[in-house]
């Protein structure tokens, strides 16, 4: 398999990055469930067209794309797969959150763009899904190895010698955050297989997100010197929760640098030069989108907009957040649509008496809740103004 | 003639001894540095979640991974949609991780454990909860065999958590911010496999852990010391102990020697070696071999002791040369000054005792895990500190008073002839200097302590890493040796006096001018030279 040849090609109907990510490894797809069928799909990669693709574009990073790759390496693929699929729908599901309240509010759709290299996106939203997808899966990586889920975290076994061995003995294994860099690094770069601004551009965004979540991890001490004191300490980095990445990631997103890249210029060594120059000069934490959004709040056929004529918002209630804050000036009135009242009854628990997990004792309460929607403002003039509207940032 | 090596010592040998000691302290912060990884590794847990699914499962320890893993959930909503309860979770933790093992040679392992709550509006984590914690540990050596109980214990730990954004129903689902709550300490690491079953029992009628809000995880952070550091430091002893015995059996034949009995000084100097050879002695090799748990504090007691002799000589030592009227040369005189070392000693005595001695029944004992247990703790720890500020001022003024003492002599010097006064000079320097050699090597623990708190661990220095903790702790280990060892040496009665039954030439003052300054002196019996200027204006 030549290098111009995508994973895309298993799925061709949705192909996007993320959305690759998505079919090839989102638990429908996956082949991991059971130990012994799991390990004779990836051996023979025909037999699973998705997983033994990208398993070799997977690896082909370390192994100059080899023609066959070492059944242990097809292994290890597989023993993280399901992981990089968790990872990468944690992402998802922070960038639905963090956009709750915006005009584009993250859709599943989105996520699943063609990738036809002329109709590929590459705006800043583009830019924050990659970015939060790549620290969702190396965030879940991280995570699952303190679950003990993989054999190999922070040691690497292979220079070591053997497994656990005189290195672990000697002075510990790195930190379980650098194995999740690094298989991340494996699993969500291998998707990018051009080599055009574009490609560059998703790189740097994957690499942004990777940094997010190293940039919030927060170092923590213990002392324990003699009687308690702090002539000994250690520290560590700590994961944060996921929501600290996301919202780190939001401000990266509010503040995303637009690249210049000369179009059209082919793709000559010359110009993938030039192309890595200009990416090498912007920091690594930042953001980069090659193009501007595009207007959300009209519906949009082609690049698969909805628009935000239905969405619901938020008005007049006590403890609003900073996203639900005029969420109905900006997803309806400044998209020149109406804000509707709509009430409802609805029954909903109360006086509830909770334990620390599972048991929860409710009762029933009638309540009258009133939600806001948007729609279509009554009379011409409305609609001329929502369509001169450009999205500002 | 009485005097001590530094005083018949010629500037140039005392400079070599100086250098060569130098080239030691570097030595032993470069092991530190360069061959020995980090002092200790923390490893991260995340306790994986298993349902105690009644008489399905045989054994009564539930694995968290590998063959015999127990029925698992992912997170609690998948236990909501099954109906399980809160009684029937278990948390398991399986020290260390897959295909690892843990080795005597980590010494020390403690556990950190730390609540993941999540906000909820209608749920909040309640003033001053208290989580009950039901955990067992066990062992084993190889993995098939069954796991064996080490202890078991239902255990009290209060949550000090705070939410640091805004209350709100944007905000659920956020984590509190909890502080790091003690678990467990092992004073020895003698298994391979250990394995943590922490249950969080429900009792609406006895008010258990009711109002601790939504518990999403249990995370736990496991820190030993790394094998490799062990293996530094015990070598690091091994060759100390026999450089720091020698010198001490070499000082105490100089005073043997002597016709005079020894004085105080020169016994506390005796001591000060003891107490240095104790500590040094690499008793902690059998740790590797035997499951001794309480190594952990015979450490802490044998660091105790030591710490506690070098304060008291550094008061003796600067009574003794305070030159006024007083009569001393007893240990009587000092009670007052030594009195607040012993006190506050045995004030973290105590205190060590009830953490790490109860730690030895009970690992998951905590003394900070209660109020009483806490009042009291700071109760020693604030006695041990006012002590500690009443020995430093004390101290402070003593030597204080020897520099106003010697400079005062300094006025009589130019009355004096002038060999004598040329060798008072010296000694006056002399003395001053290993003074400032004491307060450039307090300088430096708390410097390198300081670095050691601040620094993120290592620097790269081109291809070479620099362990800083590690270089610390070796560095400083070797220095108060060093010092130790110097001042035995350097204090040892001159051997002149005995003229040709000594052969150590390397350390006797051979040079015709040390001769010459040194039989000037009128011959009185005390250690050094300062003494007989006391001894003398006492008489005046």
């Amino acid at each position: 398999m030549d290098e111009g040849q995508a994973p895309w090609e298993c799925h061709p109907h949705h192909l996007t990055d993320t959305g690759a990510l998505h079919s090839c490894l989102s638990p429908g797809g996956r082949g991991v469930g059971g130990g012994g069928t799991a390990v004779r799909a990836g051996t023979s990669p025909g037999l699973t067209p998705c997983g033994g693709n990208k398993t070799r574009r997977a690896l082909s990073v370390s192994k100059n794309g080899m023609a066959s790759q070492p059944a242990y390496l097809v292994l290890a693929y597989l023993i993280y797969s399901s992981s990089v699929a968790a990872g990468a729908q944690s992402g998802i599901e922070e960038c639905k959150h963090q956009f709750a309240w915006e005009r584009w509010n993250c859709p599943e759709r989105a996520l699943q763009l063609s990738t036809h290299s002329g109709l590929r996106s590459a705006n800043r939203e583009t830019a924050f899904v990659h970015a939060i997808s790549s620290a969702g899966v190396m965030y879940t990586l991280t995570r699952n190895c303190s679950l003990g889920d993989f054999d190999n975290c922070g040691c690497d076994d292979t220079r070591n010698g053997q497994l656990g061995g005189q290195g672990w003995l000697w002075g510990g294994c790195s930190d379980n955050v650098g194995f999740g860099e690094a298989i991340s690094k494996q699993f969500v770069d291998a998707l990018e297989t051009g080599q055009d601004a574009r490609a560059a551009m998703n790189l740097h965004n994957n690499e942004a997100g990777r940094k997010a979540v190293k940039g919030t991890m927060q170092r923590t001490c213990k002392c324990h010197g003699v009687s308690g004191s702090c002539t000994t300490q250690t520290c560590w980095l700590q994961l944060p929760e996921f929501r600290e990445v996301g919202n780190y990631l939001k401000e990266k997103y509010e503040r995303a640098l637009q690249v210049d890249v000369l179009r059209g210029a082919g793709n000559s060594a010359a110009s993938r030069g030039a192309i890595a120059d200009t990416f090498s000069s912007i920091s690594r934490k930042e953001l980069v989108h090659l193009e501007d959004s595009p207007n959300y709040c009209l519906e949009n056929k082609t690049l698969g907009l909805a628009g935000t004529e239905g969405r619901e918002c938020v008005r007049r209630g006590k403890g609003l957040g900073r996203g639900e804050r005029r969420s109905c000036r900006r997803l309806c009135g400044d998209c020149g649509l109406a804000v509707e009242e709509r009430r409802a009854d609805t029954l909903s628990s109360c006086n509830c008496k909770f334990h620390w997990c599972c048991a929860v004792k409710c009762e029933q309460c009638r309540k009258t809740v009133t939600k806001y929607y948007c729609v279509k403002r009554q009379g011409r003039g409305g609609r001329r103004r929502g369509l001169s509207l450009r999205r500002k940032h | 003639m009485a005097g001590a090596i530094i005083e018949n010592m010629s500037t140039k040998k005392l400079v070599i001894v100086g250098v060569i000691l130098l080239l030691f302290q570097v030595f032993s912060f470069l092991v530190g540095g360069l061959i020995a990884p980090s002092p200790t590794t923390a490893i991260h847990y995340l306790a994986m979640k298993c349902v105690d699914a009644r008489k399905v499962q045989q054994s009564k320890w539930f694995m968290p991974w590998g063959p015999n893993q127990c029925n698992k959930i992912r997170d609690f909503d998948e236990a909501m949609v099954r109906m399980i309860e809160a009684n029937d979770i278990v948390f398991a933790v399986h020290i260390p991780l897959p295909n690892k093992e843990m080795s005597p040679w980590f010494q020390f392992m403690l556990v950190i454990m730390q609540f993941d709550i999540a906000f909820k509006v209608v749920n909040q984590i309640e003033d001053g909860a208290e989580v009950t914690i039901d955990v067992g540990l066990a062992y084993r050596d190889d993995s098939v065999s069954e796991w064996t109980e080490m202890a078991h214990s239902i255990e009290k730990r209060k949550l000090s958590c705070n939410f640091t954004t805004s209350k709100t129903y944007e905000n659920e689902g956020r984590y509190y911010e909890c502080d790091l709550l003690p678990f467990m300490e092992l004073g020895s690491v003698a298994h391979k496999y250990y394995l943590l079953n922490i249950r969080l029992p429900v009792s609406e009628r006895k008010r258990v852990n009711v109002g601790i809000g939504e518990i999403k995880d249990i995370r736990l952070v496991g820190i030993h010391q790394n094998g490799g550091f062990t293996k530094v430091w015990f070598a690091m002893k091994t060759f100390l102990t026999p450089s720091i015995l020698i010198i001490m059996v070499w000082y105490w034949r100089r005073i043997t020697l002597m016709t005079r009995p020894p004085v105080l000084l020169e016994k506390v100097i005796f001591a000060l070696g003891i107490s240095m050879t104790f500590i040094n002695i690499p008793v902690e090799w059998f740790s590797v071999g035997f499951n001794w748990t309480w190594m952990l504090l015979f450490g802490d007691i044998r660091q105790g002791i030591f710490y506690a002799m070098l304060l008291s000589f550094w008061i003796i030592f600067c009574g003794e040369h305070l030159m006024d009227q007083t009569e001393r040369n007893r240990f009587a005189v000092y009670w007052k000054q030594v009195g607040p070392i012993v006190f506050g000693s045995f004030c973290l005595f105590i205190f060590d005792m009830c953490e790490r001695g109860v730690q030895l029944k009970n690992p998951f004992y905590s003394i900070w895990a209660s109020d009483v247990g806490t009042e009291l703790a700071m109760a020693f720890i604030i006695v041990a500190g006012i002590c500690a500020c009443l020995y430093f001022l004390f101290l402070c003024f003593m030597v204080f008073q020897v520099f106003r003492n010697i400079s005062g002599k300094r006025t009589s010097l130019p009355a004096m002839s002038k060999a004598r006064r040329l060798h008072y000079e010296g000694l006056i320097f002399r003395f001053k200097f290993l003074m400032l050699v004491t307060l450039a090597c307090a300088a430096m623990t708390v410097i390198f302590f300081i670095i050691s708190q601040v620094n993120e661990g290592h620097w790269h220095w081109g291809d070479y890493t620099l362990q800083v903790n590690s270089a610390f702790f070796t560095g400083i280990y070797g220095m108060w040796n060093l010092y130790v060892f110097a001042i035995m040496f350097l204090y040892a009665p001159s051997h002149k006096r005995y003229g040709d039954e000594q052969s150590n030439g390397d350390l006797g003052v051979n040079s015709g001018e040390d001769i010459q300054l040194t039989t000037t002196i009128t011959h009185l019996d005390g250690p050094t030279e300062i003494y007989k200027m006391t001894g003398k204006e006492a008489q005046e």
